[in-house]
């Protein structure tokens, strides 16, 4: 090409490749200098903070290890661990099915399916704090419309979000509620899977089951992927919505005091800036380790169409 | 900034305002950091009215009962408000950490002085001899009862509980169940109403904390012995803890305060505000009197309540001062009366209530707009609440405690632990006594660190 004849006299800023890259800093700089100032550099801060006391009046006073050493001993780390796990656990696969389900559903050819997916993508779009406003009322122990439903099938409705045990399944219904966004992320993978491959199954004599099981299944294993890690993510970082329907107590008993909602009321309740950087840079560490897990064990589950390819 | 950037460029020319003598000096903004409800925003609308040459601009302050963490983070980052409201629970433990400008200079060269207060809540607004804020209201705790349940089961409605021995068998004899399922309590301690586990340790004569305010005296066997007696009435009079607090949630979730105002509770122990909350609610027939007292005990009760403060970033100082005056006395008061008697006035009419409509005034510190309160509005009230708000004024003079005295430098953390220990003990998970030794353990951790940055500055 002309441009690399041109390139061996120019000075590199003048040749296309250089142009280009001057082109995409100055154009990714606006980014840049947010991340930096804004993530980046209060990332790097809470890190040396999580090893001082700093109550945000007085300047920060190094004490070493003493944070975390604190943390280890402290039993609602434990109390805000166990719950956001327990959440973790049922609300991520639950999440997942629900919205492999009705993607499945929302992938068939009826009429009025653009009405369809979006009445169950809305709840994703509602604001955390409206639809914890929402629940609040539809969980209500006594006039709730979740328990006069159960009671219209003889069931008795627990207290919700009042009692103890039923609390962390109240907070699980409503972040299942709220998958409108993975449901998308799943229909529009199932509507990537090729034709010719179904076509073939066919032809091959595959039921519907097979199909799902052989075809789409398998297609599916990087979307799965993608949102298992996602979920898992986001679900430990869990805060507004339960902040707002337990006015930020956490209760009751502590029943859903989360991971997060811990840490905040250490910092902003508290003002513990240091116990609470340790404490983010603990949840930090933890889902990076989930995360690296996660991505050591894809191989054995996730299928990559490109890969096979070569073998 | 739009609005400095507007009164930086006002011109110099006199406006039609209504003080007028003195030449319209530059128009000063004074941020305000304010409750955001009508009537309070009415307050601001009238100080605005008369004083022609500052601009008030009123920022919602947000949720200041635990903890403020937007005044907090703005003092620190050095900006903030000229003047701001805060709450007297956690004053000492914000003023102890330079949250707050010391104002006795201000209050030294004014026209009041610490005596027009009532004493316990000057004293919360007060650390290290300085005056850091004045108190504005306060609120006081009784016992409140319904009187026509007392008939109904045969007790005579002028004769409330006066002993914890009483209040047992009077809440037996209340008590109304439907097979195992309660439906109505006769009393209720610490989870519904406003009386946590505070009131009832002073009536037991419970020590909170220290002289000095560095040993928290949680572990006391006053507290375990409180805690003990209401795990006790719990288990005979009141039942399991989770499915009470579930009854009390499906009540406020219809937008009634309490199971009280609900008639599905005999007696409550709740702040004075509730007289209001009554007065607008004429089917429930009320009486109210001092909480009973213990074997050995003592008549108690207790207050919190709000402070108007000066932040110390603050460039119009004089101008916050006024201010902080004008709300806390009288002419403040004047315009708070005013707005809330409108708002009194449109909810009868609204609700379509019979009789005059009913105006219980909240409890000024400053003691000549106390008095104002009572002489202008009190007066014009019944018998029983004229009895009522007596009983406050002596309470406030002699048997309350104030809510950020008893919780000294690690306020919060008080708070939330003897709700923890409370909540636990009640609902069984542990022992009072190791619930206690827990909230004891903790705070005093806290505690001693608050004490150990605030010696470091000295």
């Amino acid at each position: 090409m002309t441009a690399s004849t041109y390139s061996k006299s120019a000075p590199w800023y003048q040749t296309l490749r250089g142009r280009e890259a001057i082109s995409f800093y100055l154009f990714i700089l606006p980014w840049i200098i947010g991340f930096i100032v804004f993530t980046l550099g209060p990332i790097i801060a809470s890190l040396g903070l999580s090893f001082t006391d700093y109550d945000i009046m007085l300047p920060p006073a190094f004490v070493g290890v003493d944070n975390y050493r604190e943390m280890a001993a402290d039993p609602l780390v434990y109390t805000s661990l166990y719950n956001t796990v327990y959440i973790v656990i049922f609300a991520v696969p639950l999440g997942m099915i629900t919205a492999f389900g009705l993607a499945l559903l929302l992938n068939q050819k009826v009429s009025f399916m653009a009405g369809y997916r979006t009445a169950y993508f809305i709840p994703s779009i509602v604001p955390a704090v409206a639809s914890a406003a929402l629940w609040l009322y539809l969980l209500q122990p006594q006039w709730g419309l979740v328990n006069a439903f159960l009671e219209s099938f003889g069931l008795p409705g627990p207290g919700w979000l009042s009692s103890e045990v039923w609390s962390k399944p109240a907070i699980i219904l409503i972040l299942i509620w709220g998958t409108g966004g993975t449901m998308i992320i799943y229909l529009a993978g199932l509507q990537d899977i090729p034709l010719s491959l179904y076509e073939a199954a066919e032809i091959d004599g595959a039921n519907d089951w097979n199909k799902f099981w052989r075809v789409t299944l398998p297609l599916m294993t990087p979307v799965i992927f993608f949102t298992l890690v996602l979920g898992i993510i986001g679900t430990f970082q869990i805060f507004a919505q339960i902040f707002v329907l337990t006015d930020g107590m956490g209760g009751p008993q502590n029943s859903t005091l989360v991971y997060v909602m811990y840490l905040y009321r250490n910092a902003f309740n508290f003002f513990r800036m240091g116990y609470a950087s340790a404490m983010a840079w603990i949840l930090f560490v933890l889902i990076l380790i989930l995360t690296w897990v996660q991505f050591r064990f894809a191989s054995r589950w996730v299928y990559y169409e490109s890969e096979s390819a070569d073998s | 900034m739009a609005g400095a950037l507007v009164a930086a460029c006002a011109p110099a020319v006199p406006g039609p305002a209504s003080g007028g003598a003195a030449p319209a000096a530059e128009k000063v903004t004074l941020n305000v950091w304010w409750f955001e409800d009508p009537i309070h925003t009415a307050m601001i609308k009238t100080y605005s009215d008369s004083h022609p040459t500052v601009d008030v601009n009123p920022t919602a302050i947000g949720d200041i009962v635990f903890g403020d963490q937007k005044y907090l983070t703005a003092v620190a980052g050095g900006t903030g408000p000229d003047a701001a409201v805060q709450n007297r629970h956690t004053f000492l433990q914000f003023a102890a950490k330079n949250l707050y400008q010391d104002v006795t200079p201000w209050m030294d060269s004014s026209g009041i002085a610490r005596k027009d207060f009532t004493p316990v809540q000057i004293e919360e607004s007060t650390w290290d001899g300085k005056v850091y804020g004045l108190p504005m209201f306060t609120d006081v705790r009784y016992l409140f009862w319904n009187t026509e349940h007392f008939e109904e089961v045969g007790l005579d409605p002028t004769k409330p509980p006066t002993t914890w021995d009483e209040l047992a068998s009077y809440t037996d004899l209340l008590n109304v169940k439907n097979g195992d399922e309660m439906e109505r309590y006769g009393f209720v301690p610490y989870l519904w109403g406003n009386s946590w586990m505070w009131l009832y340790g002073f009536l037991n004569r419970a020590p909170a904390i220290s002289a000095d305010k560095r040993t928290i005296l949680a572990d006391d066997p006053a507290w375990v012995a409180t805690l003990e007696w209401m795990v006790d009435f719990y288990q005979k009079y009141v039942g399991d803890f989770e499915t009470t607090n579930a009854f009390s949630q499906s009540i406020t979730s219809t937008g009634l305060a309490d199971p009280f105002h609900a008639g599905k509770a005999s007696m409550s122990a709740t702040g004075d505000w509730v007289v209001g909350d009554l007065l607008r609610i004429p089917d429930i027939q009320w009486d109210a009197a001092p909480m009973p007292v213990p074997n050995g005990g003592t008549q108690a009760t207790w207050s919190c309540g709000y402070s108007v403060v000066m932040a110390a970033a603050s460039q119009h100082r004089d101008e916050a001062w006024d201010f902080m005056q004008w709300a806390a006395t009288e002419p403040g008061w004047e315009a708070k009366a005013a707005a809330t008697l409108a708002d009194v006035e449109a909810y009868w009419t609204r609700e379509q209530i019979e009789g005059e409509p009913q105006y219980w005034p909240q409890q000024a510190c400053y003691l000549p707009a106390l008095t104002m309160l009572q002489e202008k509005y009190v007066s014009k009230l019944g018998e029983r609440e004229q009895r009522t708000w007596a009983m406050g004024i002596d309470a406030l003079e002699n048997w309350t405690h104030g809510c950020g005295t008893e919780m000294g430098v690690a306020a919060l953390e008080y708070w939330v632990e003897m709700d923890n220990a409370a909540r636990s003990a009640l609902a069984l998970k542990v022992s009072p006594e190791e619930a206690m030794m827990t909230c004891k353990t903790k705070v005093q951790e806290a505690t001693d660190r608050a004490w150990a940055a605030i010696d470091s500055k000295t």
